[in-house]
């Protein structure tokens, strides 16, 4: 196995074996032993990321940035085909697949990871379930580690369901709180819903190809295929595949994103999800696990049909803005960040649905490093406020923790996309091959509601640089609206400390020359293409032609372009793309700045100019509507949760009066026909021998009456016989003479 | 057939029988005593005698040889031997019974019924 | 080894009865179980060097070529019943379940004070007919192992039960006397049928040659296709109501609801695996043909089994009625992946059935725990319990885990295996697709079964929530953490479900493969 992988590898495993250690023996380690053990593990791996990152770059050259993606299957069961089992093809595989992409994402889940870890050993210092909390965080790394570095689909689908086990774990943490519990509940079984489309898909996707190793699966269902042939296409010796079951297959896979990523309509589950501890919601609900829906459709992006793509994105339009819209009202700190989060999560996978797979991908990254930020700043707020997450109980406190406010403040500019921080190059990527998505529709003369896919992100974006600065403002600045939380509140270093370091990464992390982050998406689209193309040279390999470049046109670095200069006649897609950059900077330029400045405004004092606009009726019903959310909990536990109980209810009755009814019904039936035989036996069968008994008894009792035993009687018997028979003689004989 | 002087003919002797069978018979039916019945049968095997004897005298009279034909009065004898033997072991069924019953009243004799 | 290979099966199906008769003889509670407990531990054993004896490099065989250490020994020659026992991919995992879940019963079973001995020398006595179930190959012992487990099952229940015992053992026994009618039948009518085929006069009961096809050809000749319909279906009947599946499981909650703990282990680990196995063994190979024909009957049977079962698990208020329905669930993935006939359903419907052994023994088991401390087994009245006993509930969580499906566990593979095998029946050249079957039907089960595993992950969720979280309640405060003895049964059972879950080829497939493999050249 060569290095990078086998590094990752350990590093995956290292976290495993912490949870293995703490399970046996957190509590006898305690408080922090049993903290300082599972960081660092994950410290471990880290390093290891580190380490496998350089080992990477230090590849061939002609592999672009990085080097040639490494692909270790590992047969896991046999799944038949008719092939036995000396022959490898009839396995459904697990494995692992490095490439650059993978380089990034390892790395920042392992950084994000560390930086919870050291932060969570202040946060849940106090907590009794301390050596737990840190076990289920060692099984959390280890999932989401091996989710990256997954192969093939089997094993990010399993990978897919162990994170949300930890999910389930940690939002449940709390477990005597029984609105905890119910969060973790409904995490787990909504993420369940969407896992039965991802295991549809993967169904589908199986019963064509047998194989679900990423390569393969790129080689073979390729989408670019279907610009030649529009029907479907034809895998050799396996068949045809239908566009249609491609679609289905696409959208299915992308279902598992719906529900991991918590995209509408499965987003129910992430606002409650707020019920765990607060480093849980920064690193499983804010910056990698939610994310690992946007990773699997980055990771499926090659065999999308346009279809399949248009749904992804209609999904991730809806969702960023219902999401931006409800995290207007919200006075709960964590849920704004929740329905952020949302909102971010719909612009990345909005990004996938357009075609813009780098800019989806970078936007994680950023999203990743800012909005841990902002949940790690809403920790320490909420910790120091004595777990009181209600805005309206806050205020001012700047003066009191000013690292957090300042670290707060910067993840806000991030998010909003103010100029050089590193959410503005993420989003704006995003947004500009939004345009160019909307610009190449209006060329083909395409419906002009793809404009929309553009429209809505902007104007969301104007939305979002409003609603975190009243998160910032009603937090930090004003005067104290609960004295007794502003008194208490302090800093603590253990916990500022990861915030420094994620405030620097959320400035620095957009930037090309510094991470290059967005270089590294570059090279891994190269490498896979490339790849492919080696694997498999039968056919043209062009899974990511329909992803945008992801650099602005005119600003190439290559000289040939500027040979063509003015003459260059540009194709049609490029010229979208050209408009498309275009159009975004024209409209998402002002957004931060009248954001925030209207932010600034409306908050300067409190909840006073908010107060004065609640009074107006209609303000008052948006508010209300959006405040419960637009009433999708209320919708779905009554509709989706009453019918699946009262089905329940249904079923066991049917099963206890209807099936055990026949049953018994049945047993009863042949107790009655048993009963009806035994009457039958007493008095027919039976009767009949009795009867000849007694018949035999009454003819005996007949005969035995003449015997008297008299002597007298006898002979008068006899001699009355005697004479009788005299008589008879006699009249016969007198008869015979007469 | 002259009417004054009477001979005594088979007839008599029959008519003398019968009446003896039939008092023997009578006092069989009639009779509770064991001893009694007893009597009556003596007489209605005497009444057999009688008509053995008699039968004997007016069907064959007196042989053809010049012999005498004594058929009937064999069997008369036979009879009587028999009728003794017959009381003899009469009487001790009877004792017998006496001995069980204290009483020789056939009517208590009724173990046999059916 | 000779020897070994010769007699390692009989030994083995007659230890436990051995062991019975020593039982008898032994005096006093402790020896008894002390017999008991080392009997069932010996024939674990055993049953462990079959693994030594085991040939698993065997590959491409025909059906019966794949069985190993077969003795034959005439039995009843008028009849040509043989006593033949043979053990092959199909049954060697069960046989293993089997000794092994005997042996963590036997552990559960201390604390039976009622009449020891003579529940110690009925188990064994049960075990000698499990064993010879799994490892007869004449169809004649088979249907005398299947009725000999039956009756020291009923007193079982029906004497160490709870407090409806007597209706509980008797809808047991004449339910599964219902289906051994049927298989009765099935078996005299093949014995009768097979005089007619050239070489077997005199008829034979010996599955492996009323399983090879040149046979059936020839049967089928003289049988006709209503004939063989109606013994497969027979034959069918009698093991989906062992499984069982909707509409016939009834019996499987009131048995289980009154049987006491370790009964319930077996009966769900190992007894509803007769029924599976029997499909497999017995209702496949010998009616190869009308299994394709009727595949929809028992994809529906076994569809309506997962999401049926699911939803009335959902509904129950008494913690061992709701296992008992999860059983129901669970088991529909075996009669579905039978179904399917593709060798990933059919590997995961057996995979499902060893999976199944563990997690039910292994929830049965912690239902009994609970029930021992708290006397009672409504859910709603519980709550806490993570409070009260934590490591309790750290068991508790992985095995509802398992069951639930959750990848690393035995549950997923069985589940995921069965899904996507019957998603694969739709491929092109798969036995159905061959046989001519509507691909969108395919499909439409499979989607329709993938459904199931939303319910579970409720029901088992819900559960989890009502009987260990939430504050802590004061008439269970004083519940002592889980003893020695139970862990000695616990730990065994979550390393099984860890270890199926995470190297399902070294720990089953390996065995299975090529016997699945000589399986589906029978189907063609």
């Amino acid at each position: 196995m060569p290095t990078p992988a086998l590094l990752l590898l350990i590093a995956t495993l290292v976290p495993l074996v912490s949870f293995v250690v703490l399970v046996l023996l957190g509590k006898r380690m305690g408080n922090p032993l049993a903290g300082w053990v599972a960081t660092g593990a994950i410290g471990t791996s880290f390093a290891l990321s580190i380490l496998a990152a350089i080992s990477w770059l230090g590849g061939s050259p002609e592999w672009g940035c990085g080097n040639m993606p490494i692909n270790v299957p590992i047969p896991w069961v046999p799944t038949g085909w008719g092939i036995g089992p000396q022959t490898k093809t009839g396995y459904l595989d697990l494995g692992l697949y490095v490439d650059s992409l993978t380089i990034v994402m390892f790395s920042m889940v392992c950084l994000v990871s560390l930086l919870v870890h050291v932060f969570s050993i202040g946060y849940m210092g106090e907590d009794k379930g301390y050596p737990r909390f840190f076990t289920y965080l060692s099984l959390f790394c280890f999932s989401m580690l091996g989710l990256v570095v997954g192969g093939t689909l089997m094993q990010l689908f399993v990978f897919w369901e162990l994170v949300g086990l930890c999910s389930y774990l940690l939002i449940g943490f709390w477990h005597e709180k029984k609105s905890a519990s119910n969060a973790a509940i409904k995490a787990f079984v909504v993420n369940r819903i969407g896992d039965v489309g991802f295991l549809i898909g993967l169904g589908v996707l199986f019963y064509h190809l047998g194989n679900v190793t990423l390569p393969e699966v790129w080689a073979a269902l390729d989408s670019s295929k279907l610009i030649g042939s529009p029907e479907g296409i034809r895998v050799a010796g396996i068949g045809m595949f239908s566009v249609r079951a491609l679609t289905v297959m696409g959208v299915g896979l992308f279902c598992g994103a719906i529900g991991k990523s918590a995209q509408f309509p499965l987003h129910v589950w992430l606002p409650d999800a707020m019920e765990g501890p607060t480093p849980v919601s920064a690193l499983i609900h804010a910056a990698t696990m939610v994310a690992a829906g946007v990773y699997l459709v980055a990771r499926i992006f090659p065999i999308l049909t346009d279809g399949a793509k248009l749904v992804v994105a209609i999904i991730g339009v809806t969702t960023l803005t219902m999401a931006a819209l409800i995290a207007l009202v919200q006075s709960d700190l964590k849920k704004v960040l929740a329905y952020s989060t949302l909102s971010q999560l719909g612009y990345m996978i909005l990004a996938m649905g357009i075609g813009s797979w780098v800019g989806g991908m970078f936007h994680l990254i950023t999203h990743a490093f800012f909005k841990a930020l902002l949940f790690l700043g809403s920790g320490a707020v909420i910790y120091a406020a004595h777990h009181e997450q209600d805005m309206k109980e806050y205020g001012g406190l700047w003066r009191k923790m000013p690292i957090t406010a300042i670290a707060f403040g910067i993840a806000v500019l991030a998010i909003t996309g103010t100029p050089y921080f590193s959410g503005y190059f993420s989003k704006d990527l995003i947004m500009a091959h939004a345009g160019a998505f909307g610009a190449l529709a209006s060329e083909e003369g395409r419906s002009g509601w793809y404009w929309l896919l553009f429209v809505l992100p902007v104007v969301i974006a104007y939305v979002t640089a409003f609603y975190m600065t009243r998160c910032w403002m009603l937090t930090f600045w004003g005067k104290p609206r609960n004295e007794h939380v502003f008194e208490h509140a302090h800093e603590r270093g253990i916990m500022w400390a990861p915030l420094a370091v994620l405030a620097v990464l959320s400035v620095v992390g957009g930037y090309d020359g510094l991470l290059n982050v967005k270089g590294f998406l570059n090279a891994a689209v190269t490498e896979n293409t490339k790849y492919v193309q080696m694997v498999h040279p039968e056919g043209k390999f062009g899974g990511y032609e329909s992803a945008w470049p992801s650099d602005e046109p005119g600003l190439s670095r290559s000289g040939e372009d500027e040979d063509h200069g003015a003459t260059e006649v540009l194709t049609a897609s490029q010229a979208a793309h050209k408009q498309g950059w275009h159009v975004m900077h024209q409209s998402v330029r002002w957004a931060p700045l009248v954001g925030i400045g209207m932010g600034i405004l409306m908050y300067m004092r409190g909840y006073a100019v908010a107060n004065v606009l609640m009074k107006a009726a209609p303000v008052r019903w948006v508010h209300t509507w959006l405040y419960r959310r637009m009433y999708f909990d209320e919708l779905y536990m009554g509709v989706f949760v009453a019918i699946t109980v009262g089905l329940a209810r249904l079923g066991a009755a049917f099963d206890q009066y209807v099936i055990d009814g026949l049953v018994n019904l049945a047993g009863y039936a042949v107790r009655q026909l048993s009963s009806l035989a035994g009457l039958c036996d007493r008095y027919v069968v039976d009767g009949g021998v009795n009867g000849v008994g007694a018949a035999t008894q009454g003819l005996g009792a007949l005969v035995r009456m003449p015997q008297t035993g008299r002597i007298r009687l006898y002979v008068t018997v006899v001699l009355g016989i005697v004479a009788i028979g005299i008589a008879a003689v006699v009249v016969v004989v007198v008869a015979t003479v007469m | 057939m002259v009417m004054g002087v009477m001979e005594i003919g088979l007839a008599h002797y029959l008519v003398l029988g019968a009446v003896l069978l039939v008092c023997g018979l009578v006092t069989i039916l009639t009779k509770r005593n064991a001893i009694g019945i007893l009597i009556g049968v003596e007489l209605v095997l005497n009444a057999a005698n009688i008509n053995l004897v008699a039968f004997n005298r007016y069907s064959h009279g007196v042989s053809e040889g010049g012999g005498v034909a004594l058929a009937g009065q064999v069997f008369a004898i036979f009879v009587i031997v028999l009728a003794a033997a017959e009381a003899a072991v009469a009487l001790s069924i009877f004792l017998n019974f006496y001995n069980n019953f204290t009483s020789v009243d056939v009517e208590k004799a009724k173990e046999l019924r059916g | 080894m000779g020897f070994l290979n010769h007699w390692l099966l009989t030994i083995l199906i007659f230890l436990p009865t051995s062991g019975a008769v020593l039982v008898v003889a032994a005096q006093g509670r402790a020896a008894v179980r002390w017999t008991a407990l080392v009997t069932t531990l010996v024939t674990f054993l055993a049953s462990l060097l079959l693994l030594v004896g085991f040939d698993w490099n065997q590959g491409g065989g025909a059906y019966g070529s794949t069985m190993q250490m077969m003795t034959s020994v005439p039995w009843i020659p008028a009849f040509h019943i043989n006593y033949q026992v043979g053990v092959d991919g199909l049954s060697l995992p069960l046989v293993l379940l089997s000794t092994f879940i005997c042996l963590l019963a036997c552990i559960a079973s201390w604390n039976i004070e009622k009449m020891t001995k003579g529940y110690m020398a009925l188990f064994l006595f049960l075990e000698t007919g499990i064993l010879g179930v799994f490892l007869s190959l004449d169809f004649f012992l088979f249907y005398v192992f299947f009725e000999l487990s039956l009756l020291p099952m009923y007193f079982l229940i029906g004497i160490w039960g709870g407090p409806r015992k007597e209706y509980a053992a008797i809808k047991f026994f004449l339910y599964t006397l219902v289906g051994s009618i049927g298989l009765l039948i099935v078996l005299i009518g093949m014995f009768l049928f097979s005089r007619n085929v050239p070489g077997l006069e005199g008829g034979t009961f010996d599955l492996l040659k009323l399983s090879d096809p040149a046979v059936q050809k020839a049967m089928g000749g003289v049988m006709g296709s209503g004939v063989i319909k109606t013994f497969f279906l027979l034959a069918m009947l009698g093991f989906l109501i062992k499984v069982p599946a909707v509409p016939f499981h009834t019996w499987l909650p009131d048995a289980h609801v009154e049987a006491p703990t370790p009964i319930s282990m077996i009966l769900a680990a190992i007894l509803l695996k007769m029924g599976g196995y029997g499909i497999f063994r017995i209702a496949y190979p010998l009616f190869p043909g009308m299994a394709k024909e009727l595949w929809w009957l028992f994809a529906t049977i076994g569809v309506v089994s997962i999401i049926y079962g699911a939803l009335c698990a959902m509904a129950q208020t008494d913690f061992k009625r709701l296992v008992a329905y999860s059983s129901v669930s669970h088991m529909g993935f075996v009669v579905l992946g039978a179904a399917m006939m593709t060798e990933a359903a059919v590997n995961g419907a057996l995979f499902m059935m060893v999976a199944h052994g563990v997690t039910s023994a292994a929830l049965f088991f912690i239902v009994g725990v609970v029930y021992e401390r708290a006397h009672h087994r409504e859910i709603g009245r519980f709550g806490g319990l993570a409070t009260t006993m934590p490591v309790y509930t750290g068991y508790s969580t992985v095995m509802f885990f398992a069951n639930l499906g959750l990848p690393g566990l035995c549950g997923f593979i069985g589940e995921v295996m069965v899904l996507l095998g019957s998603f694969a029946a739709a491929r092109n050249g798969s036995i159905l697709m061959n046989y001519g079957v509507g691909r969108g039907l395919v499909i439409g089960f499979a989607v329709v079964a993938c459904f199931g595993v939303i319910l579970t992950a409720g029901y088992m969720l819900w559960t989890m929530q009502r009987v260990f979280l939430g504050p802590e309640k004061s008439e269970y405060k004083d519940f002592p953490e889980v003893d020695a003895r139970e862990q000695t049964v616990l730990i065994p059972l979550v390393a099984m479900a860890v270890l199926l879950g995470v190297l399902p080829y070294g720990m089953f497939f390996v065995f299975t493969n090529t016997t699945v493999a000589g399986l589906f050249k029978l189907f063609g």
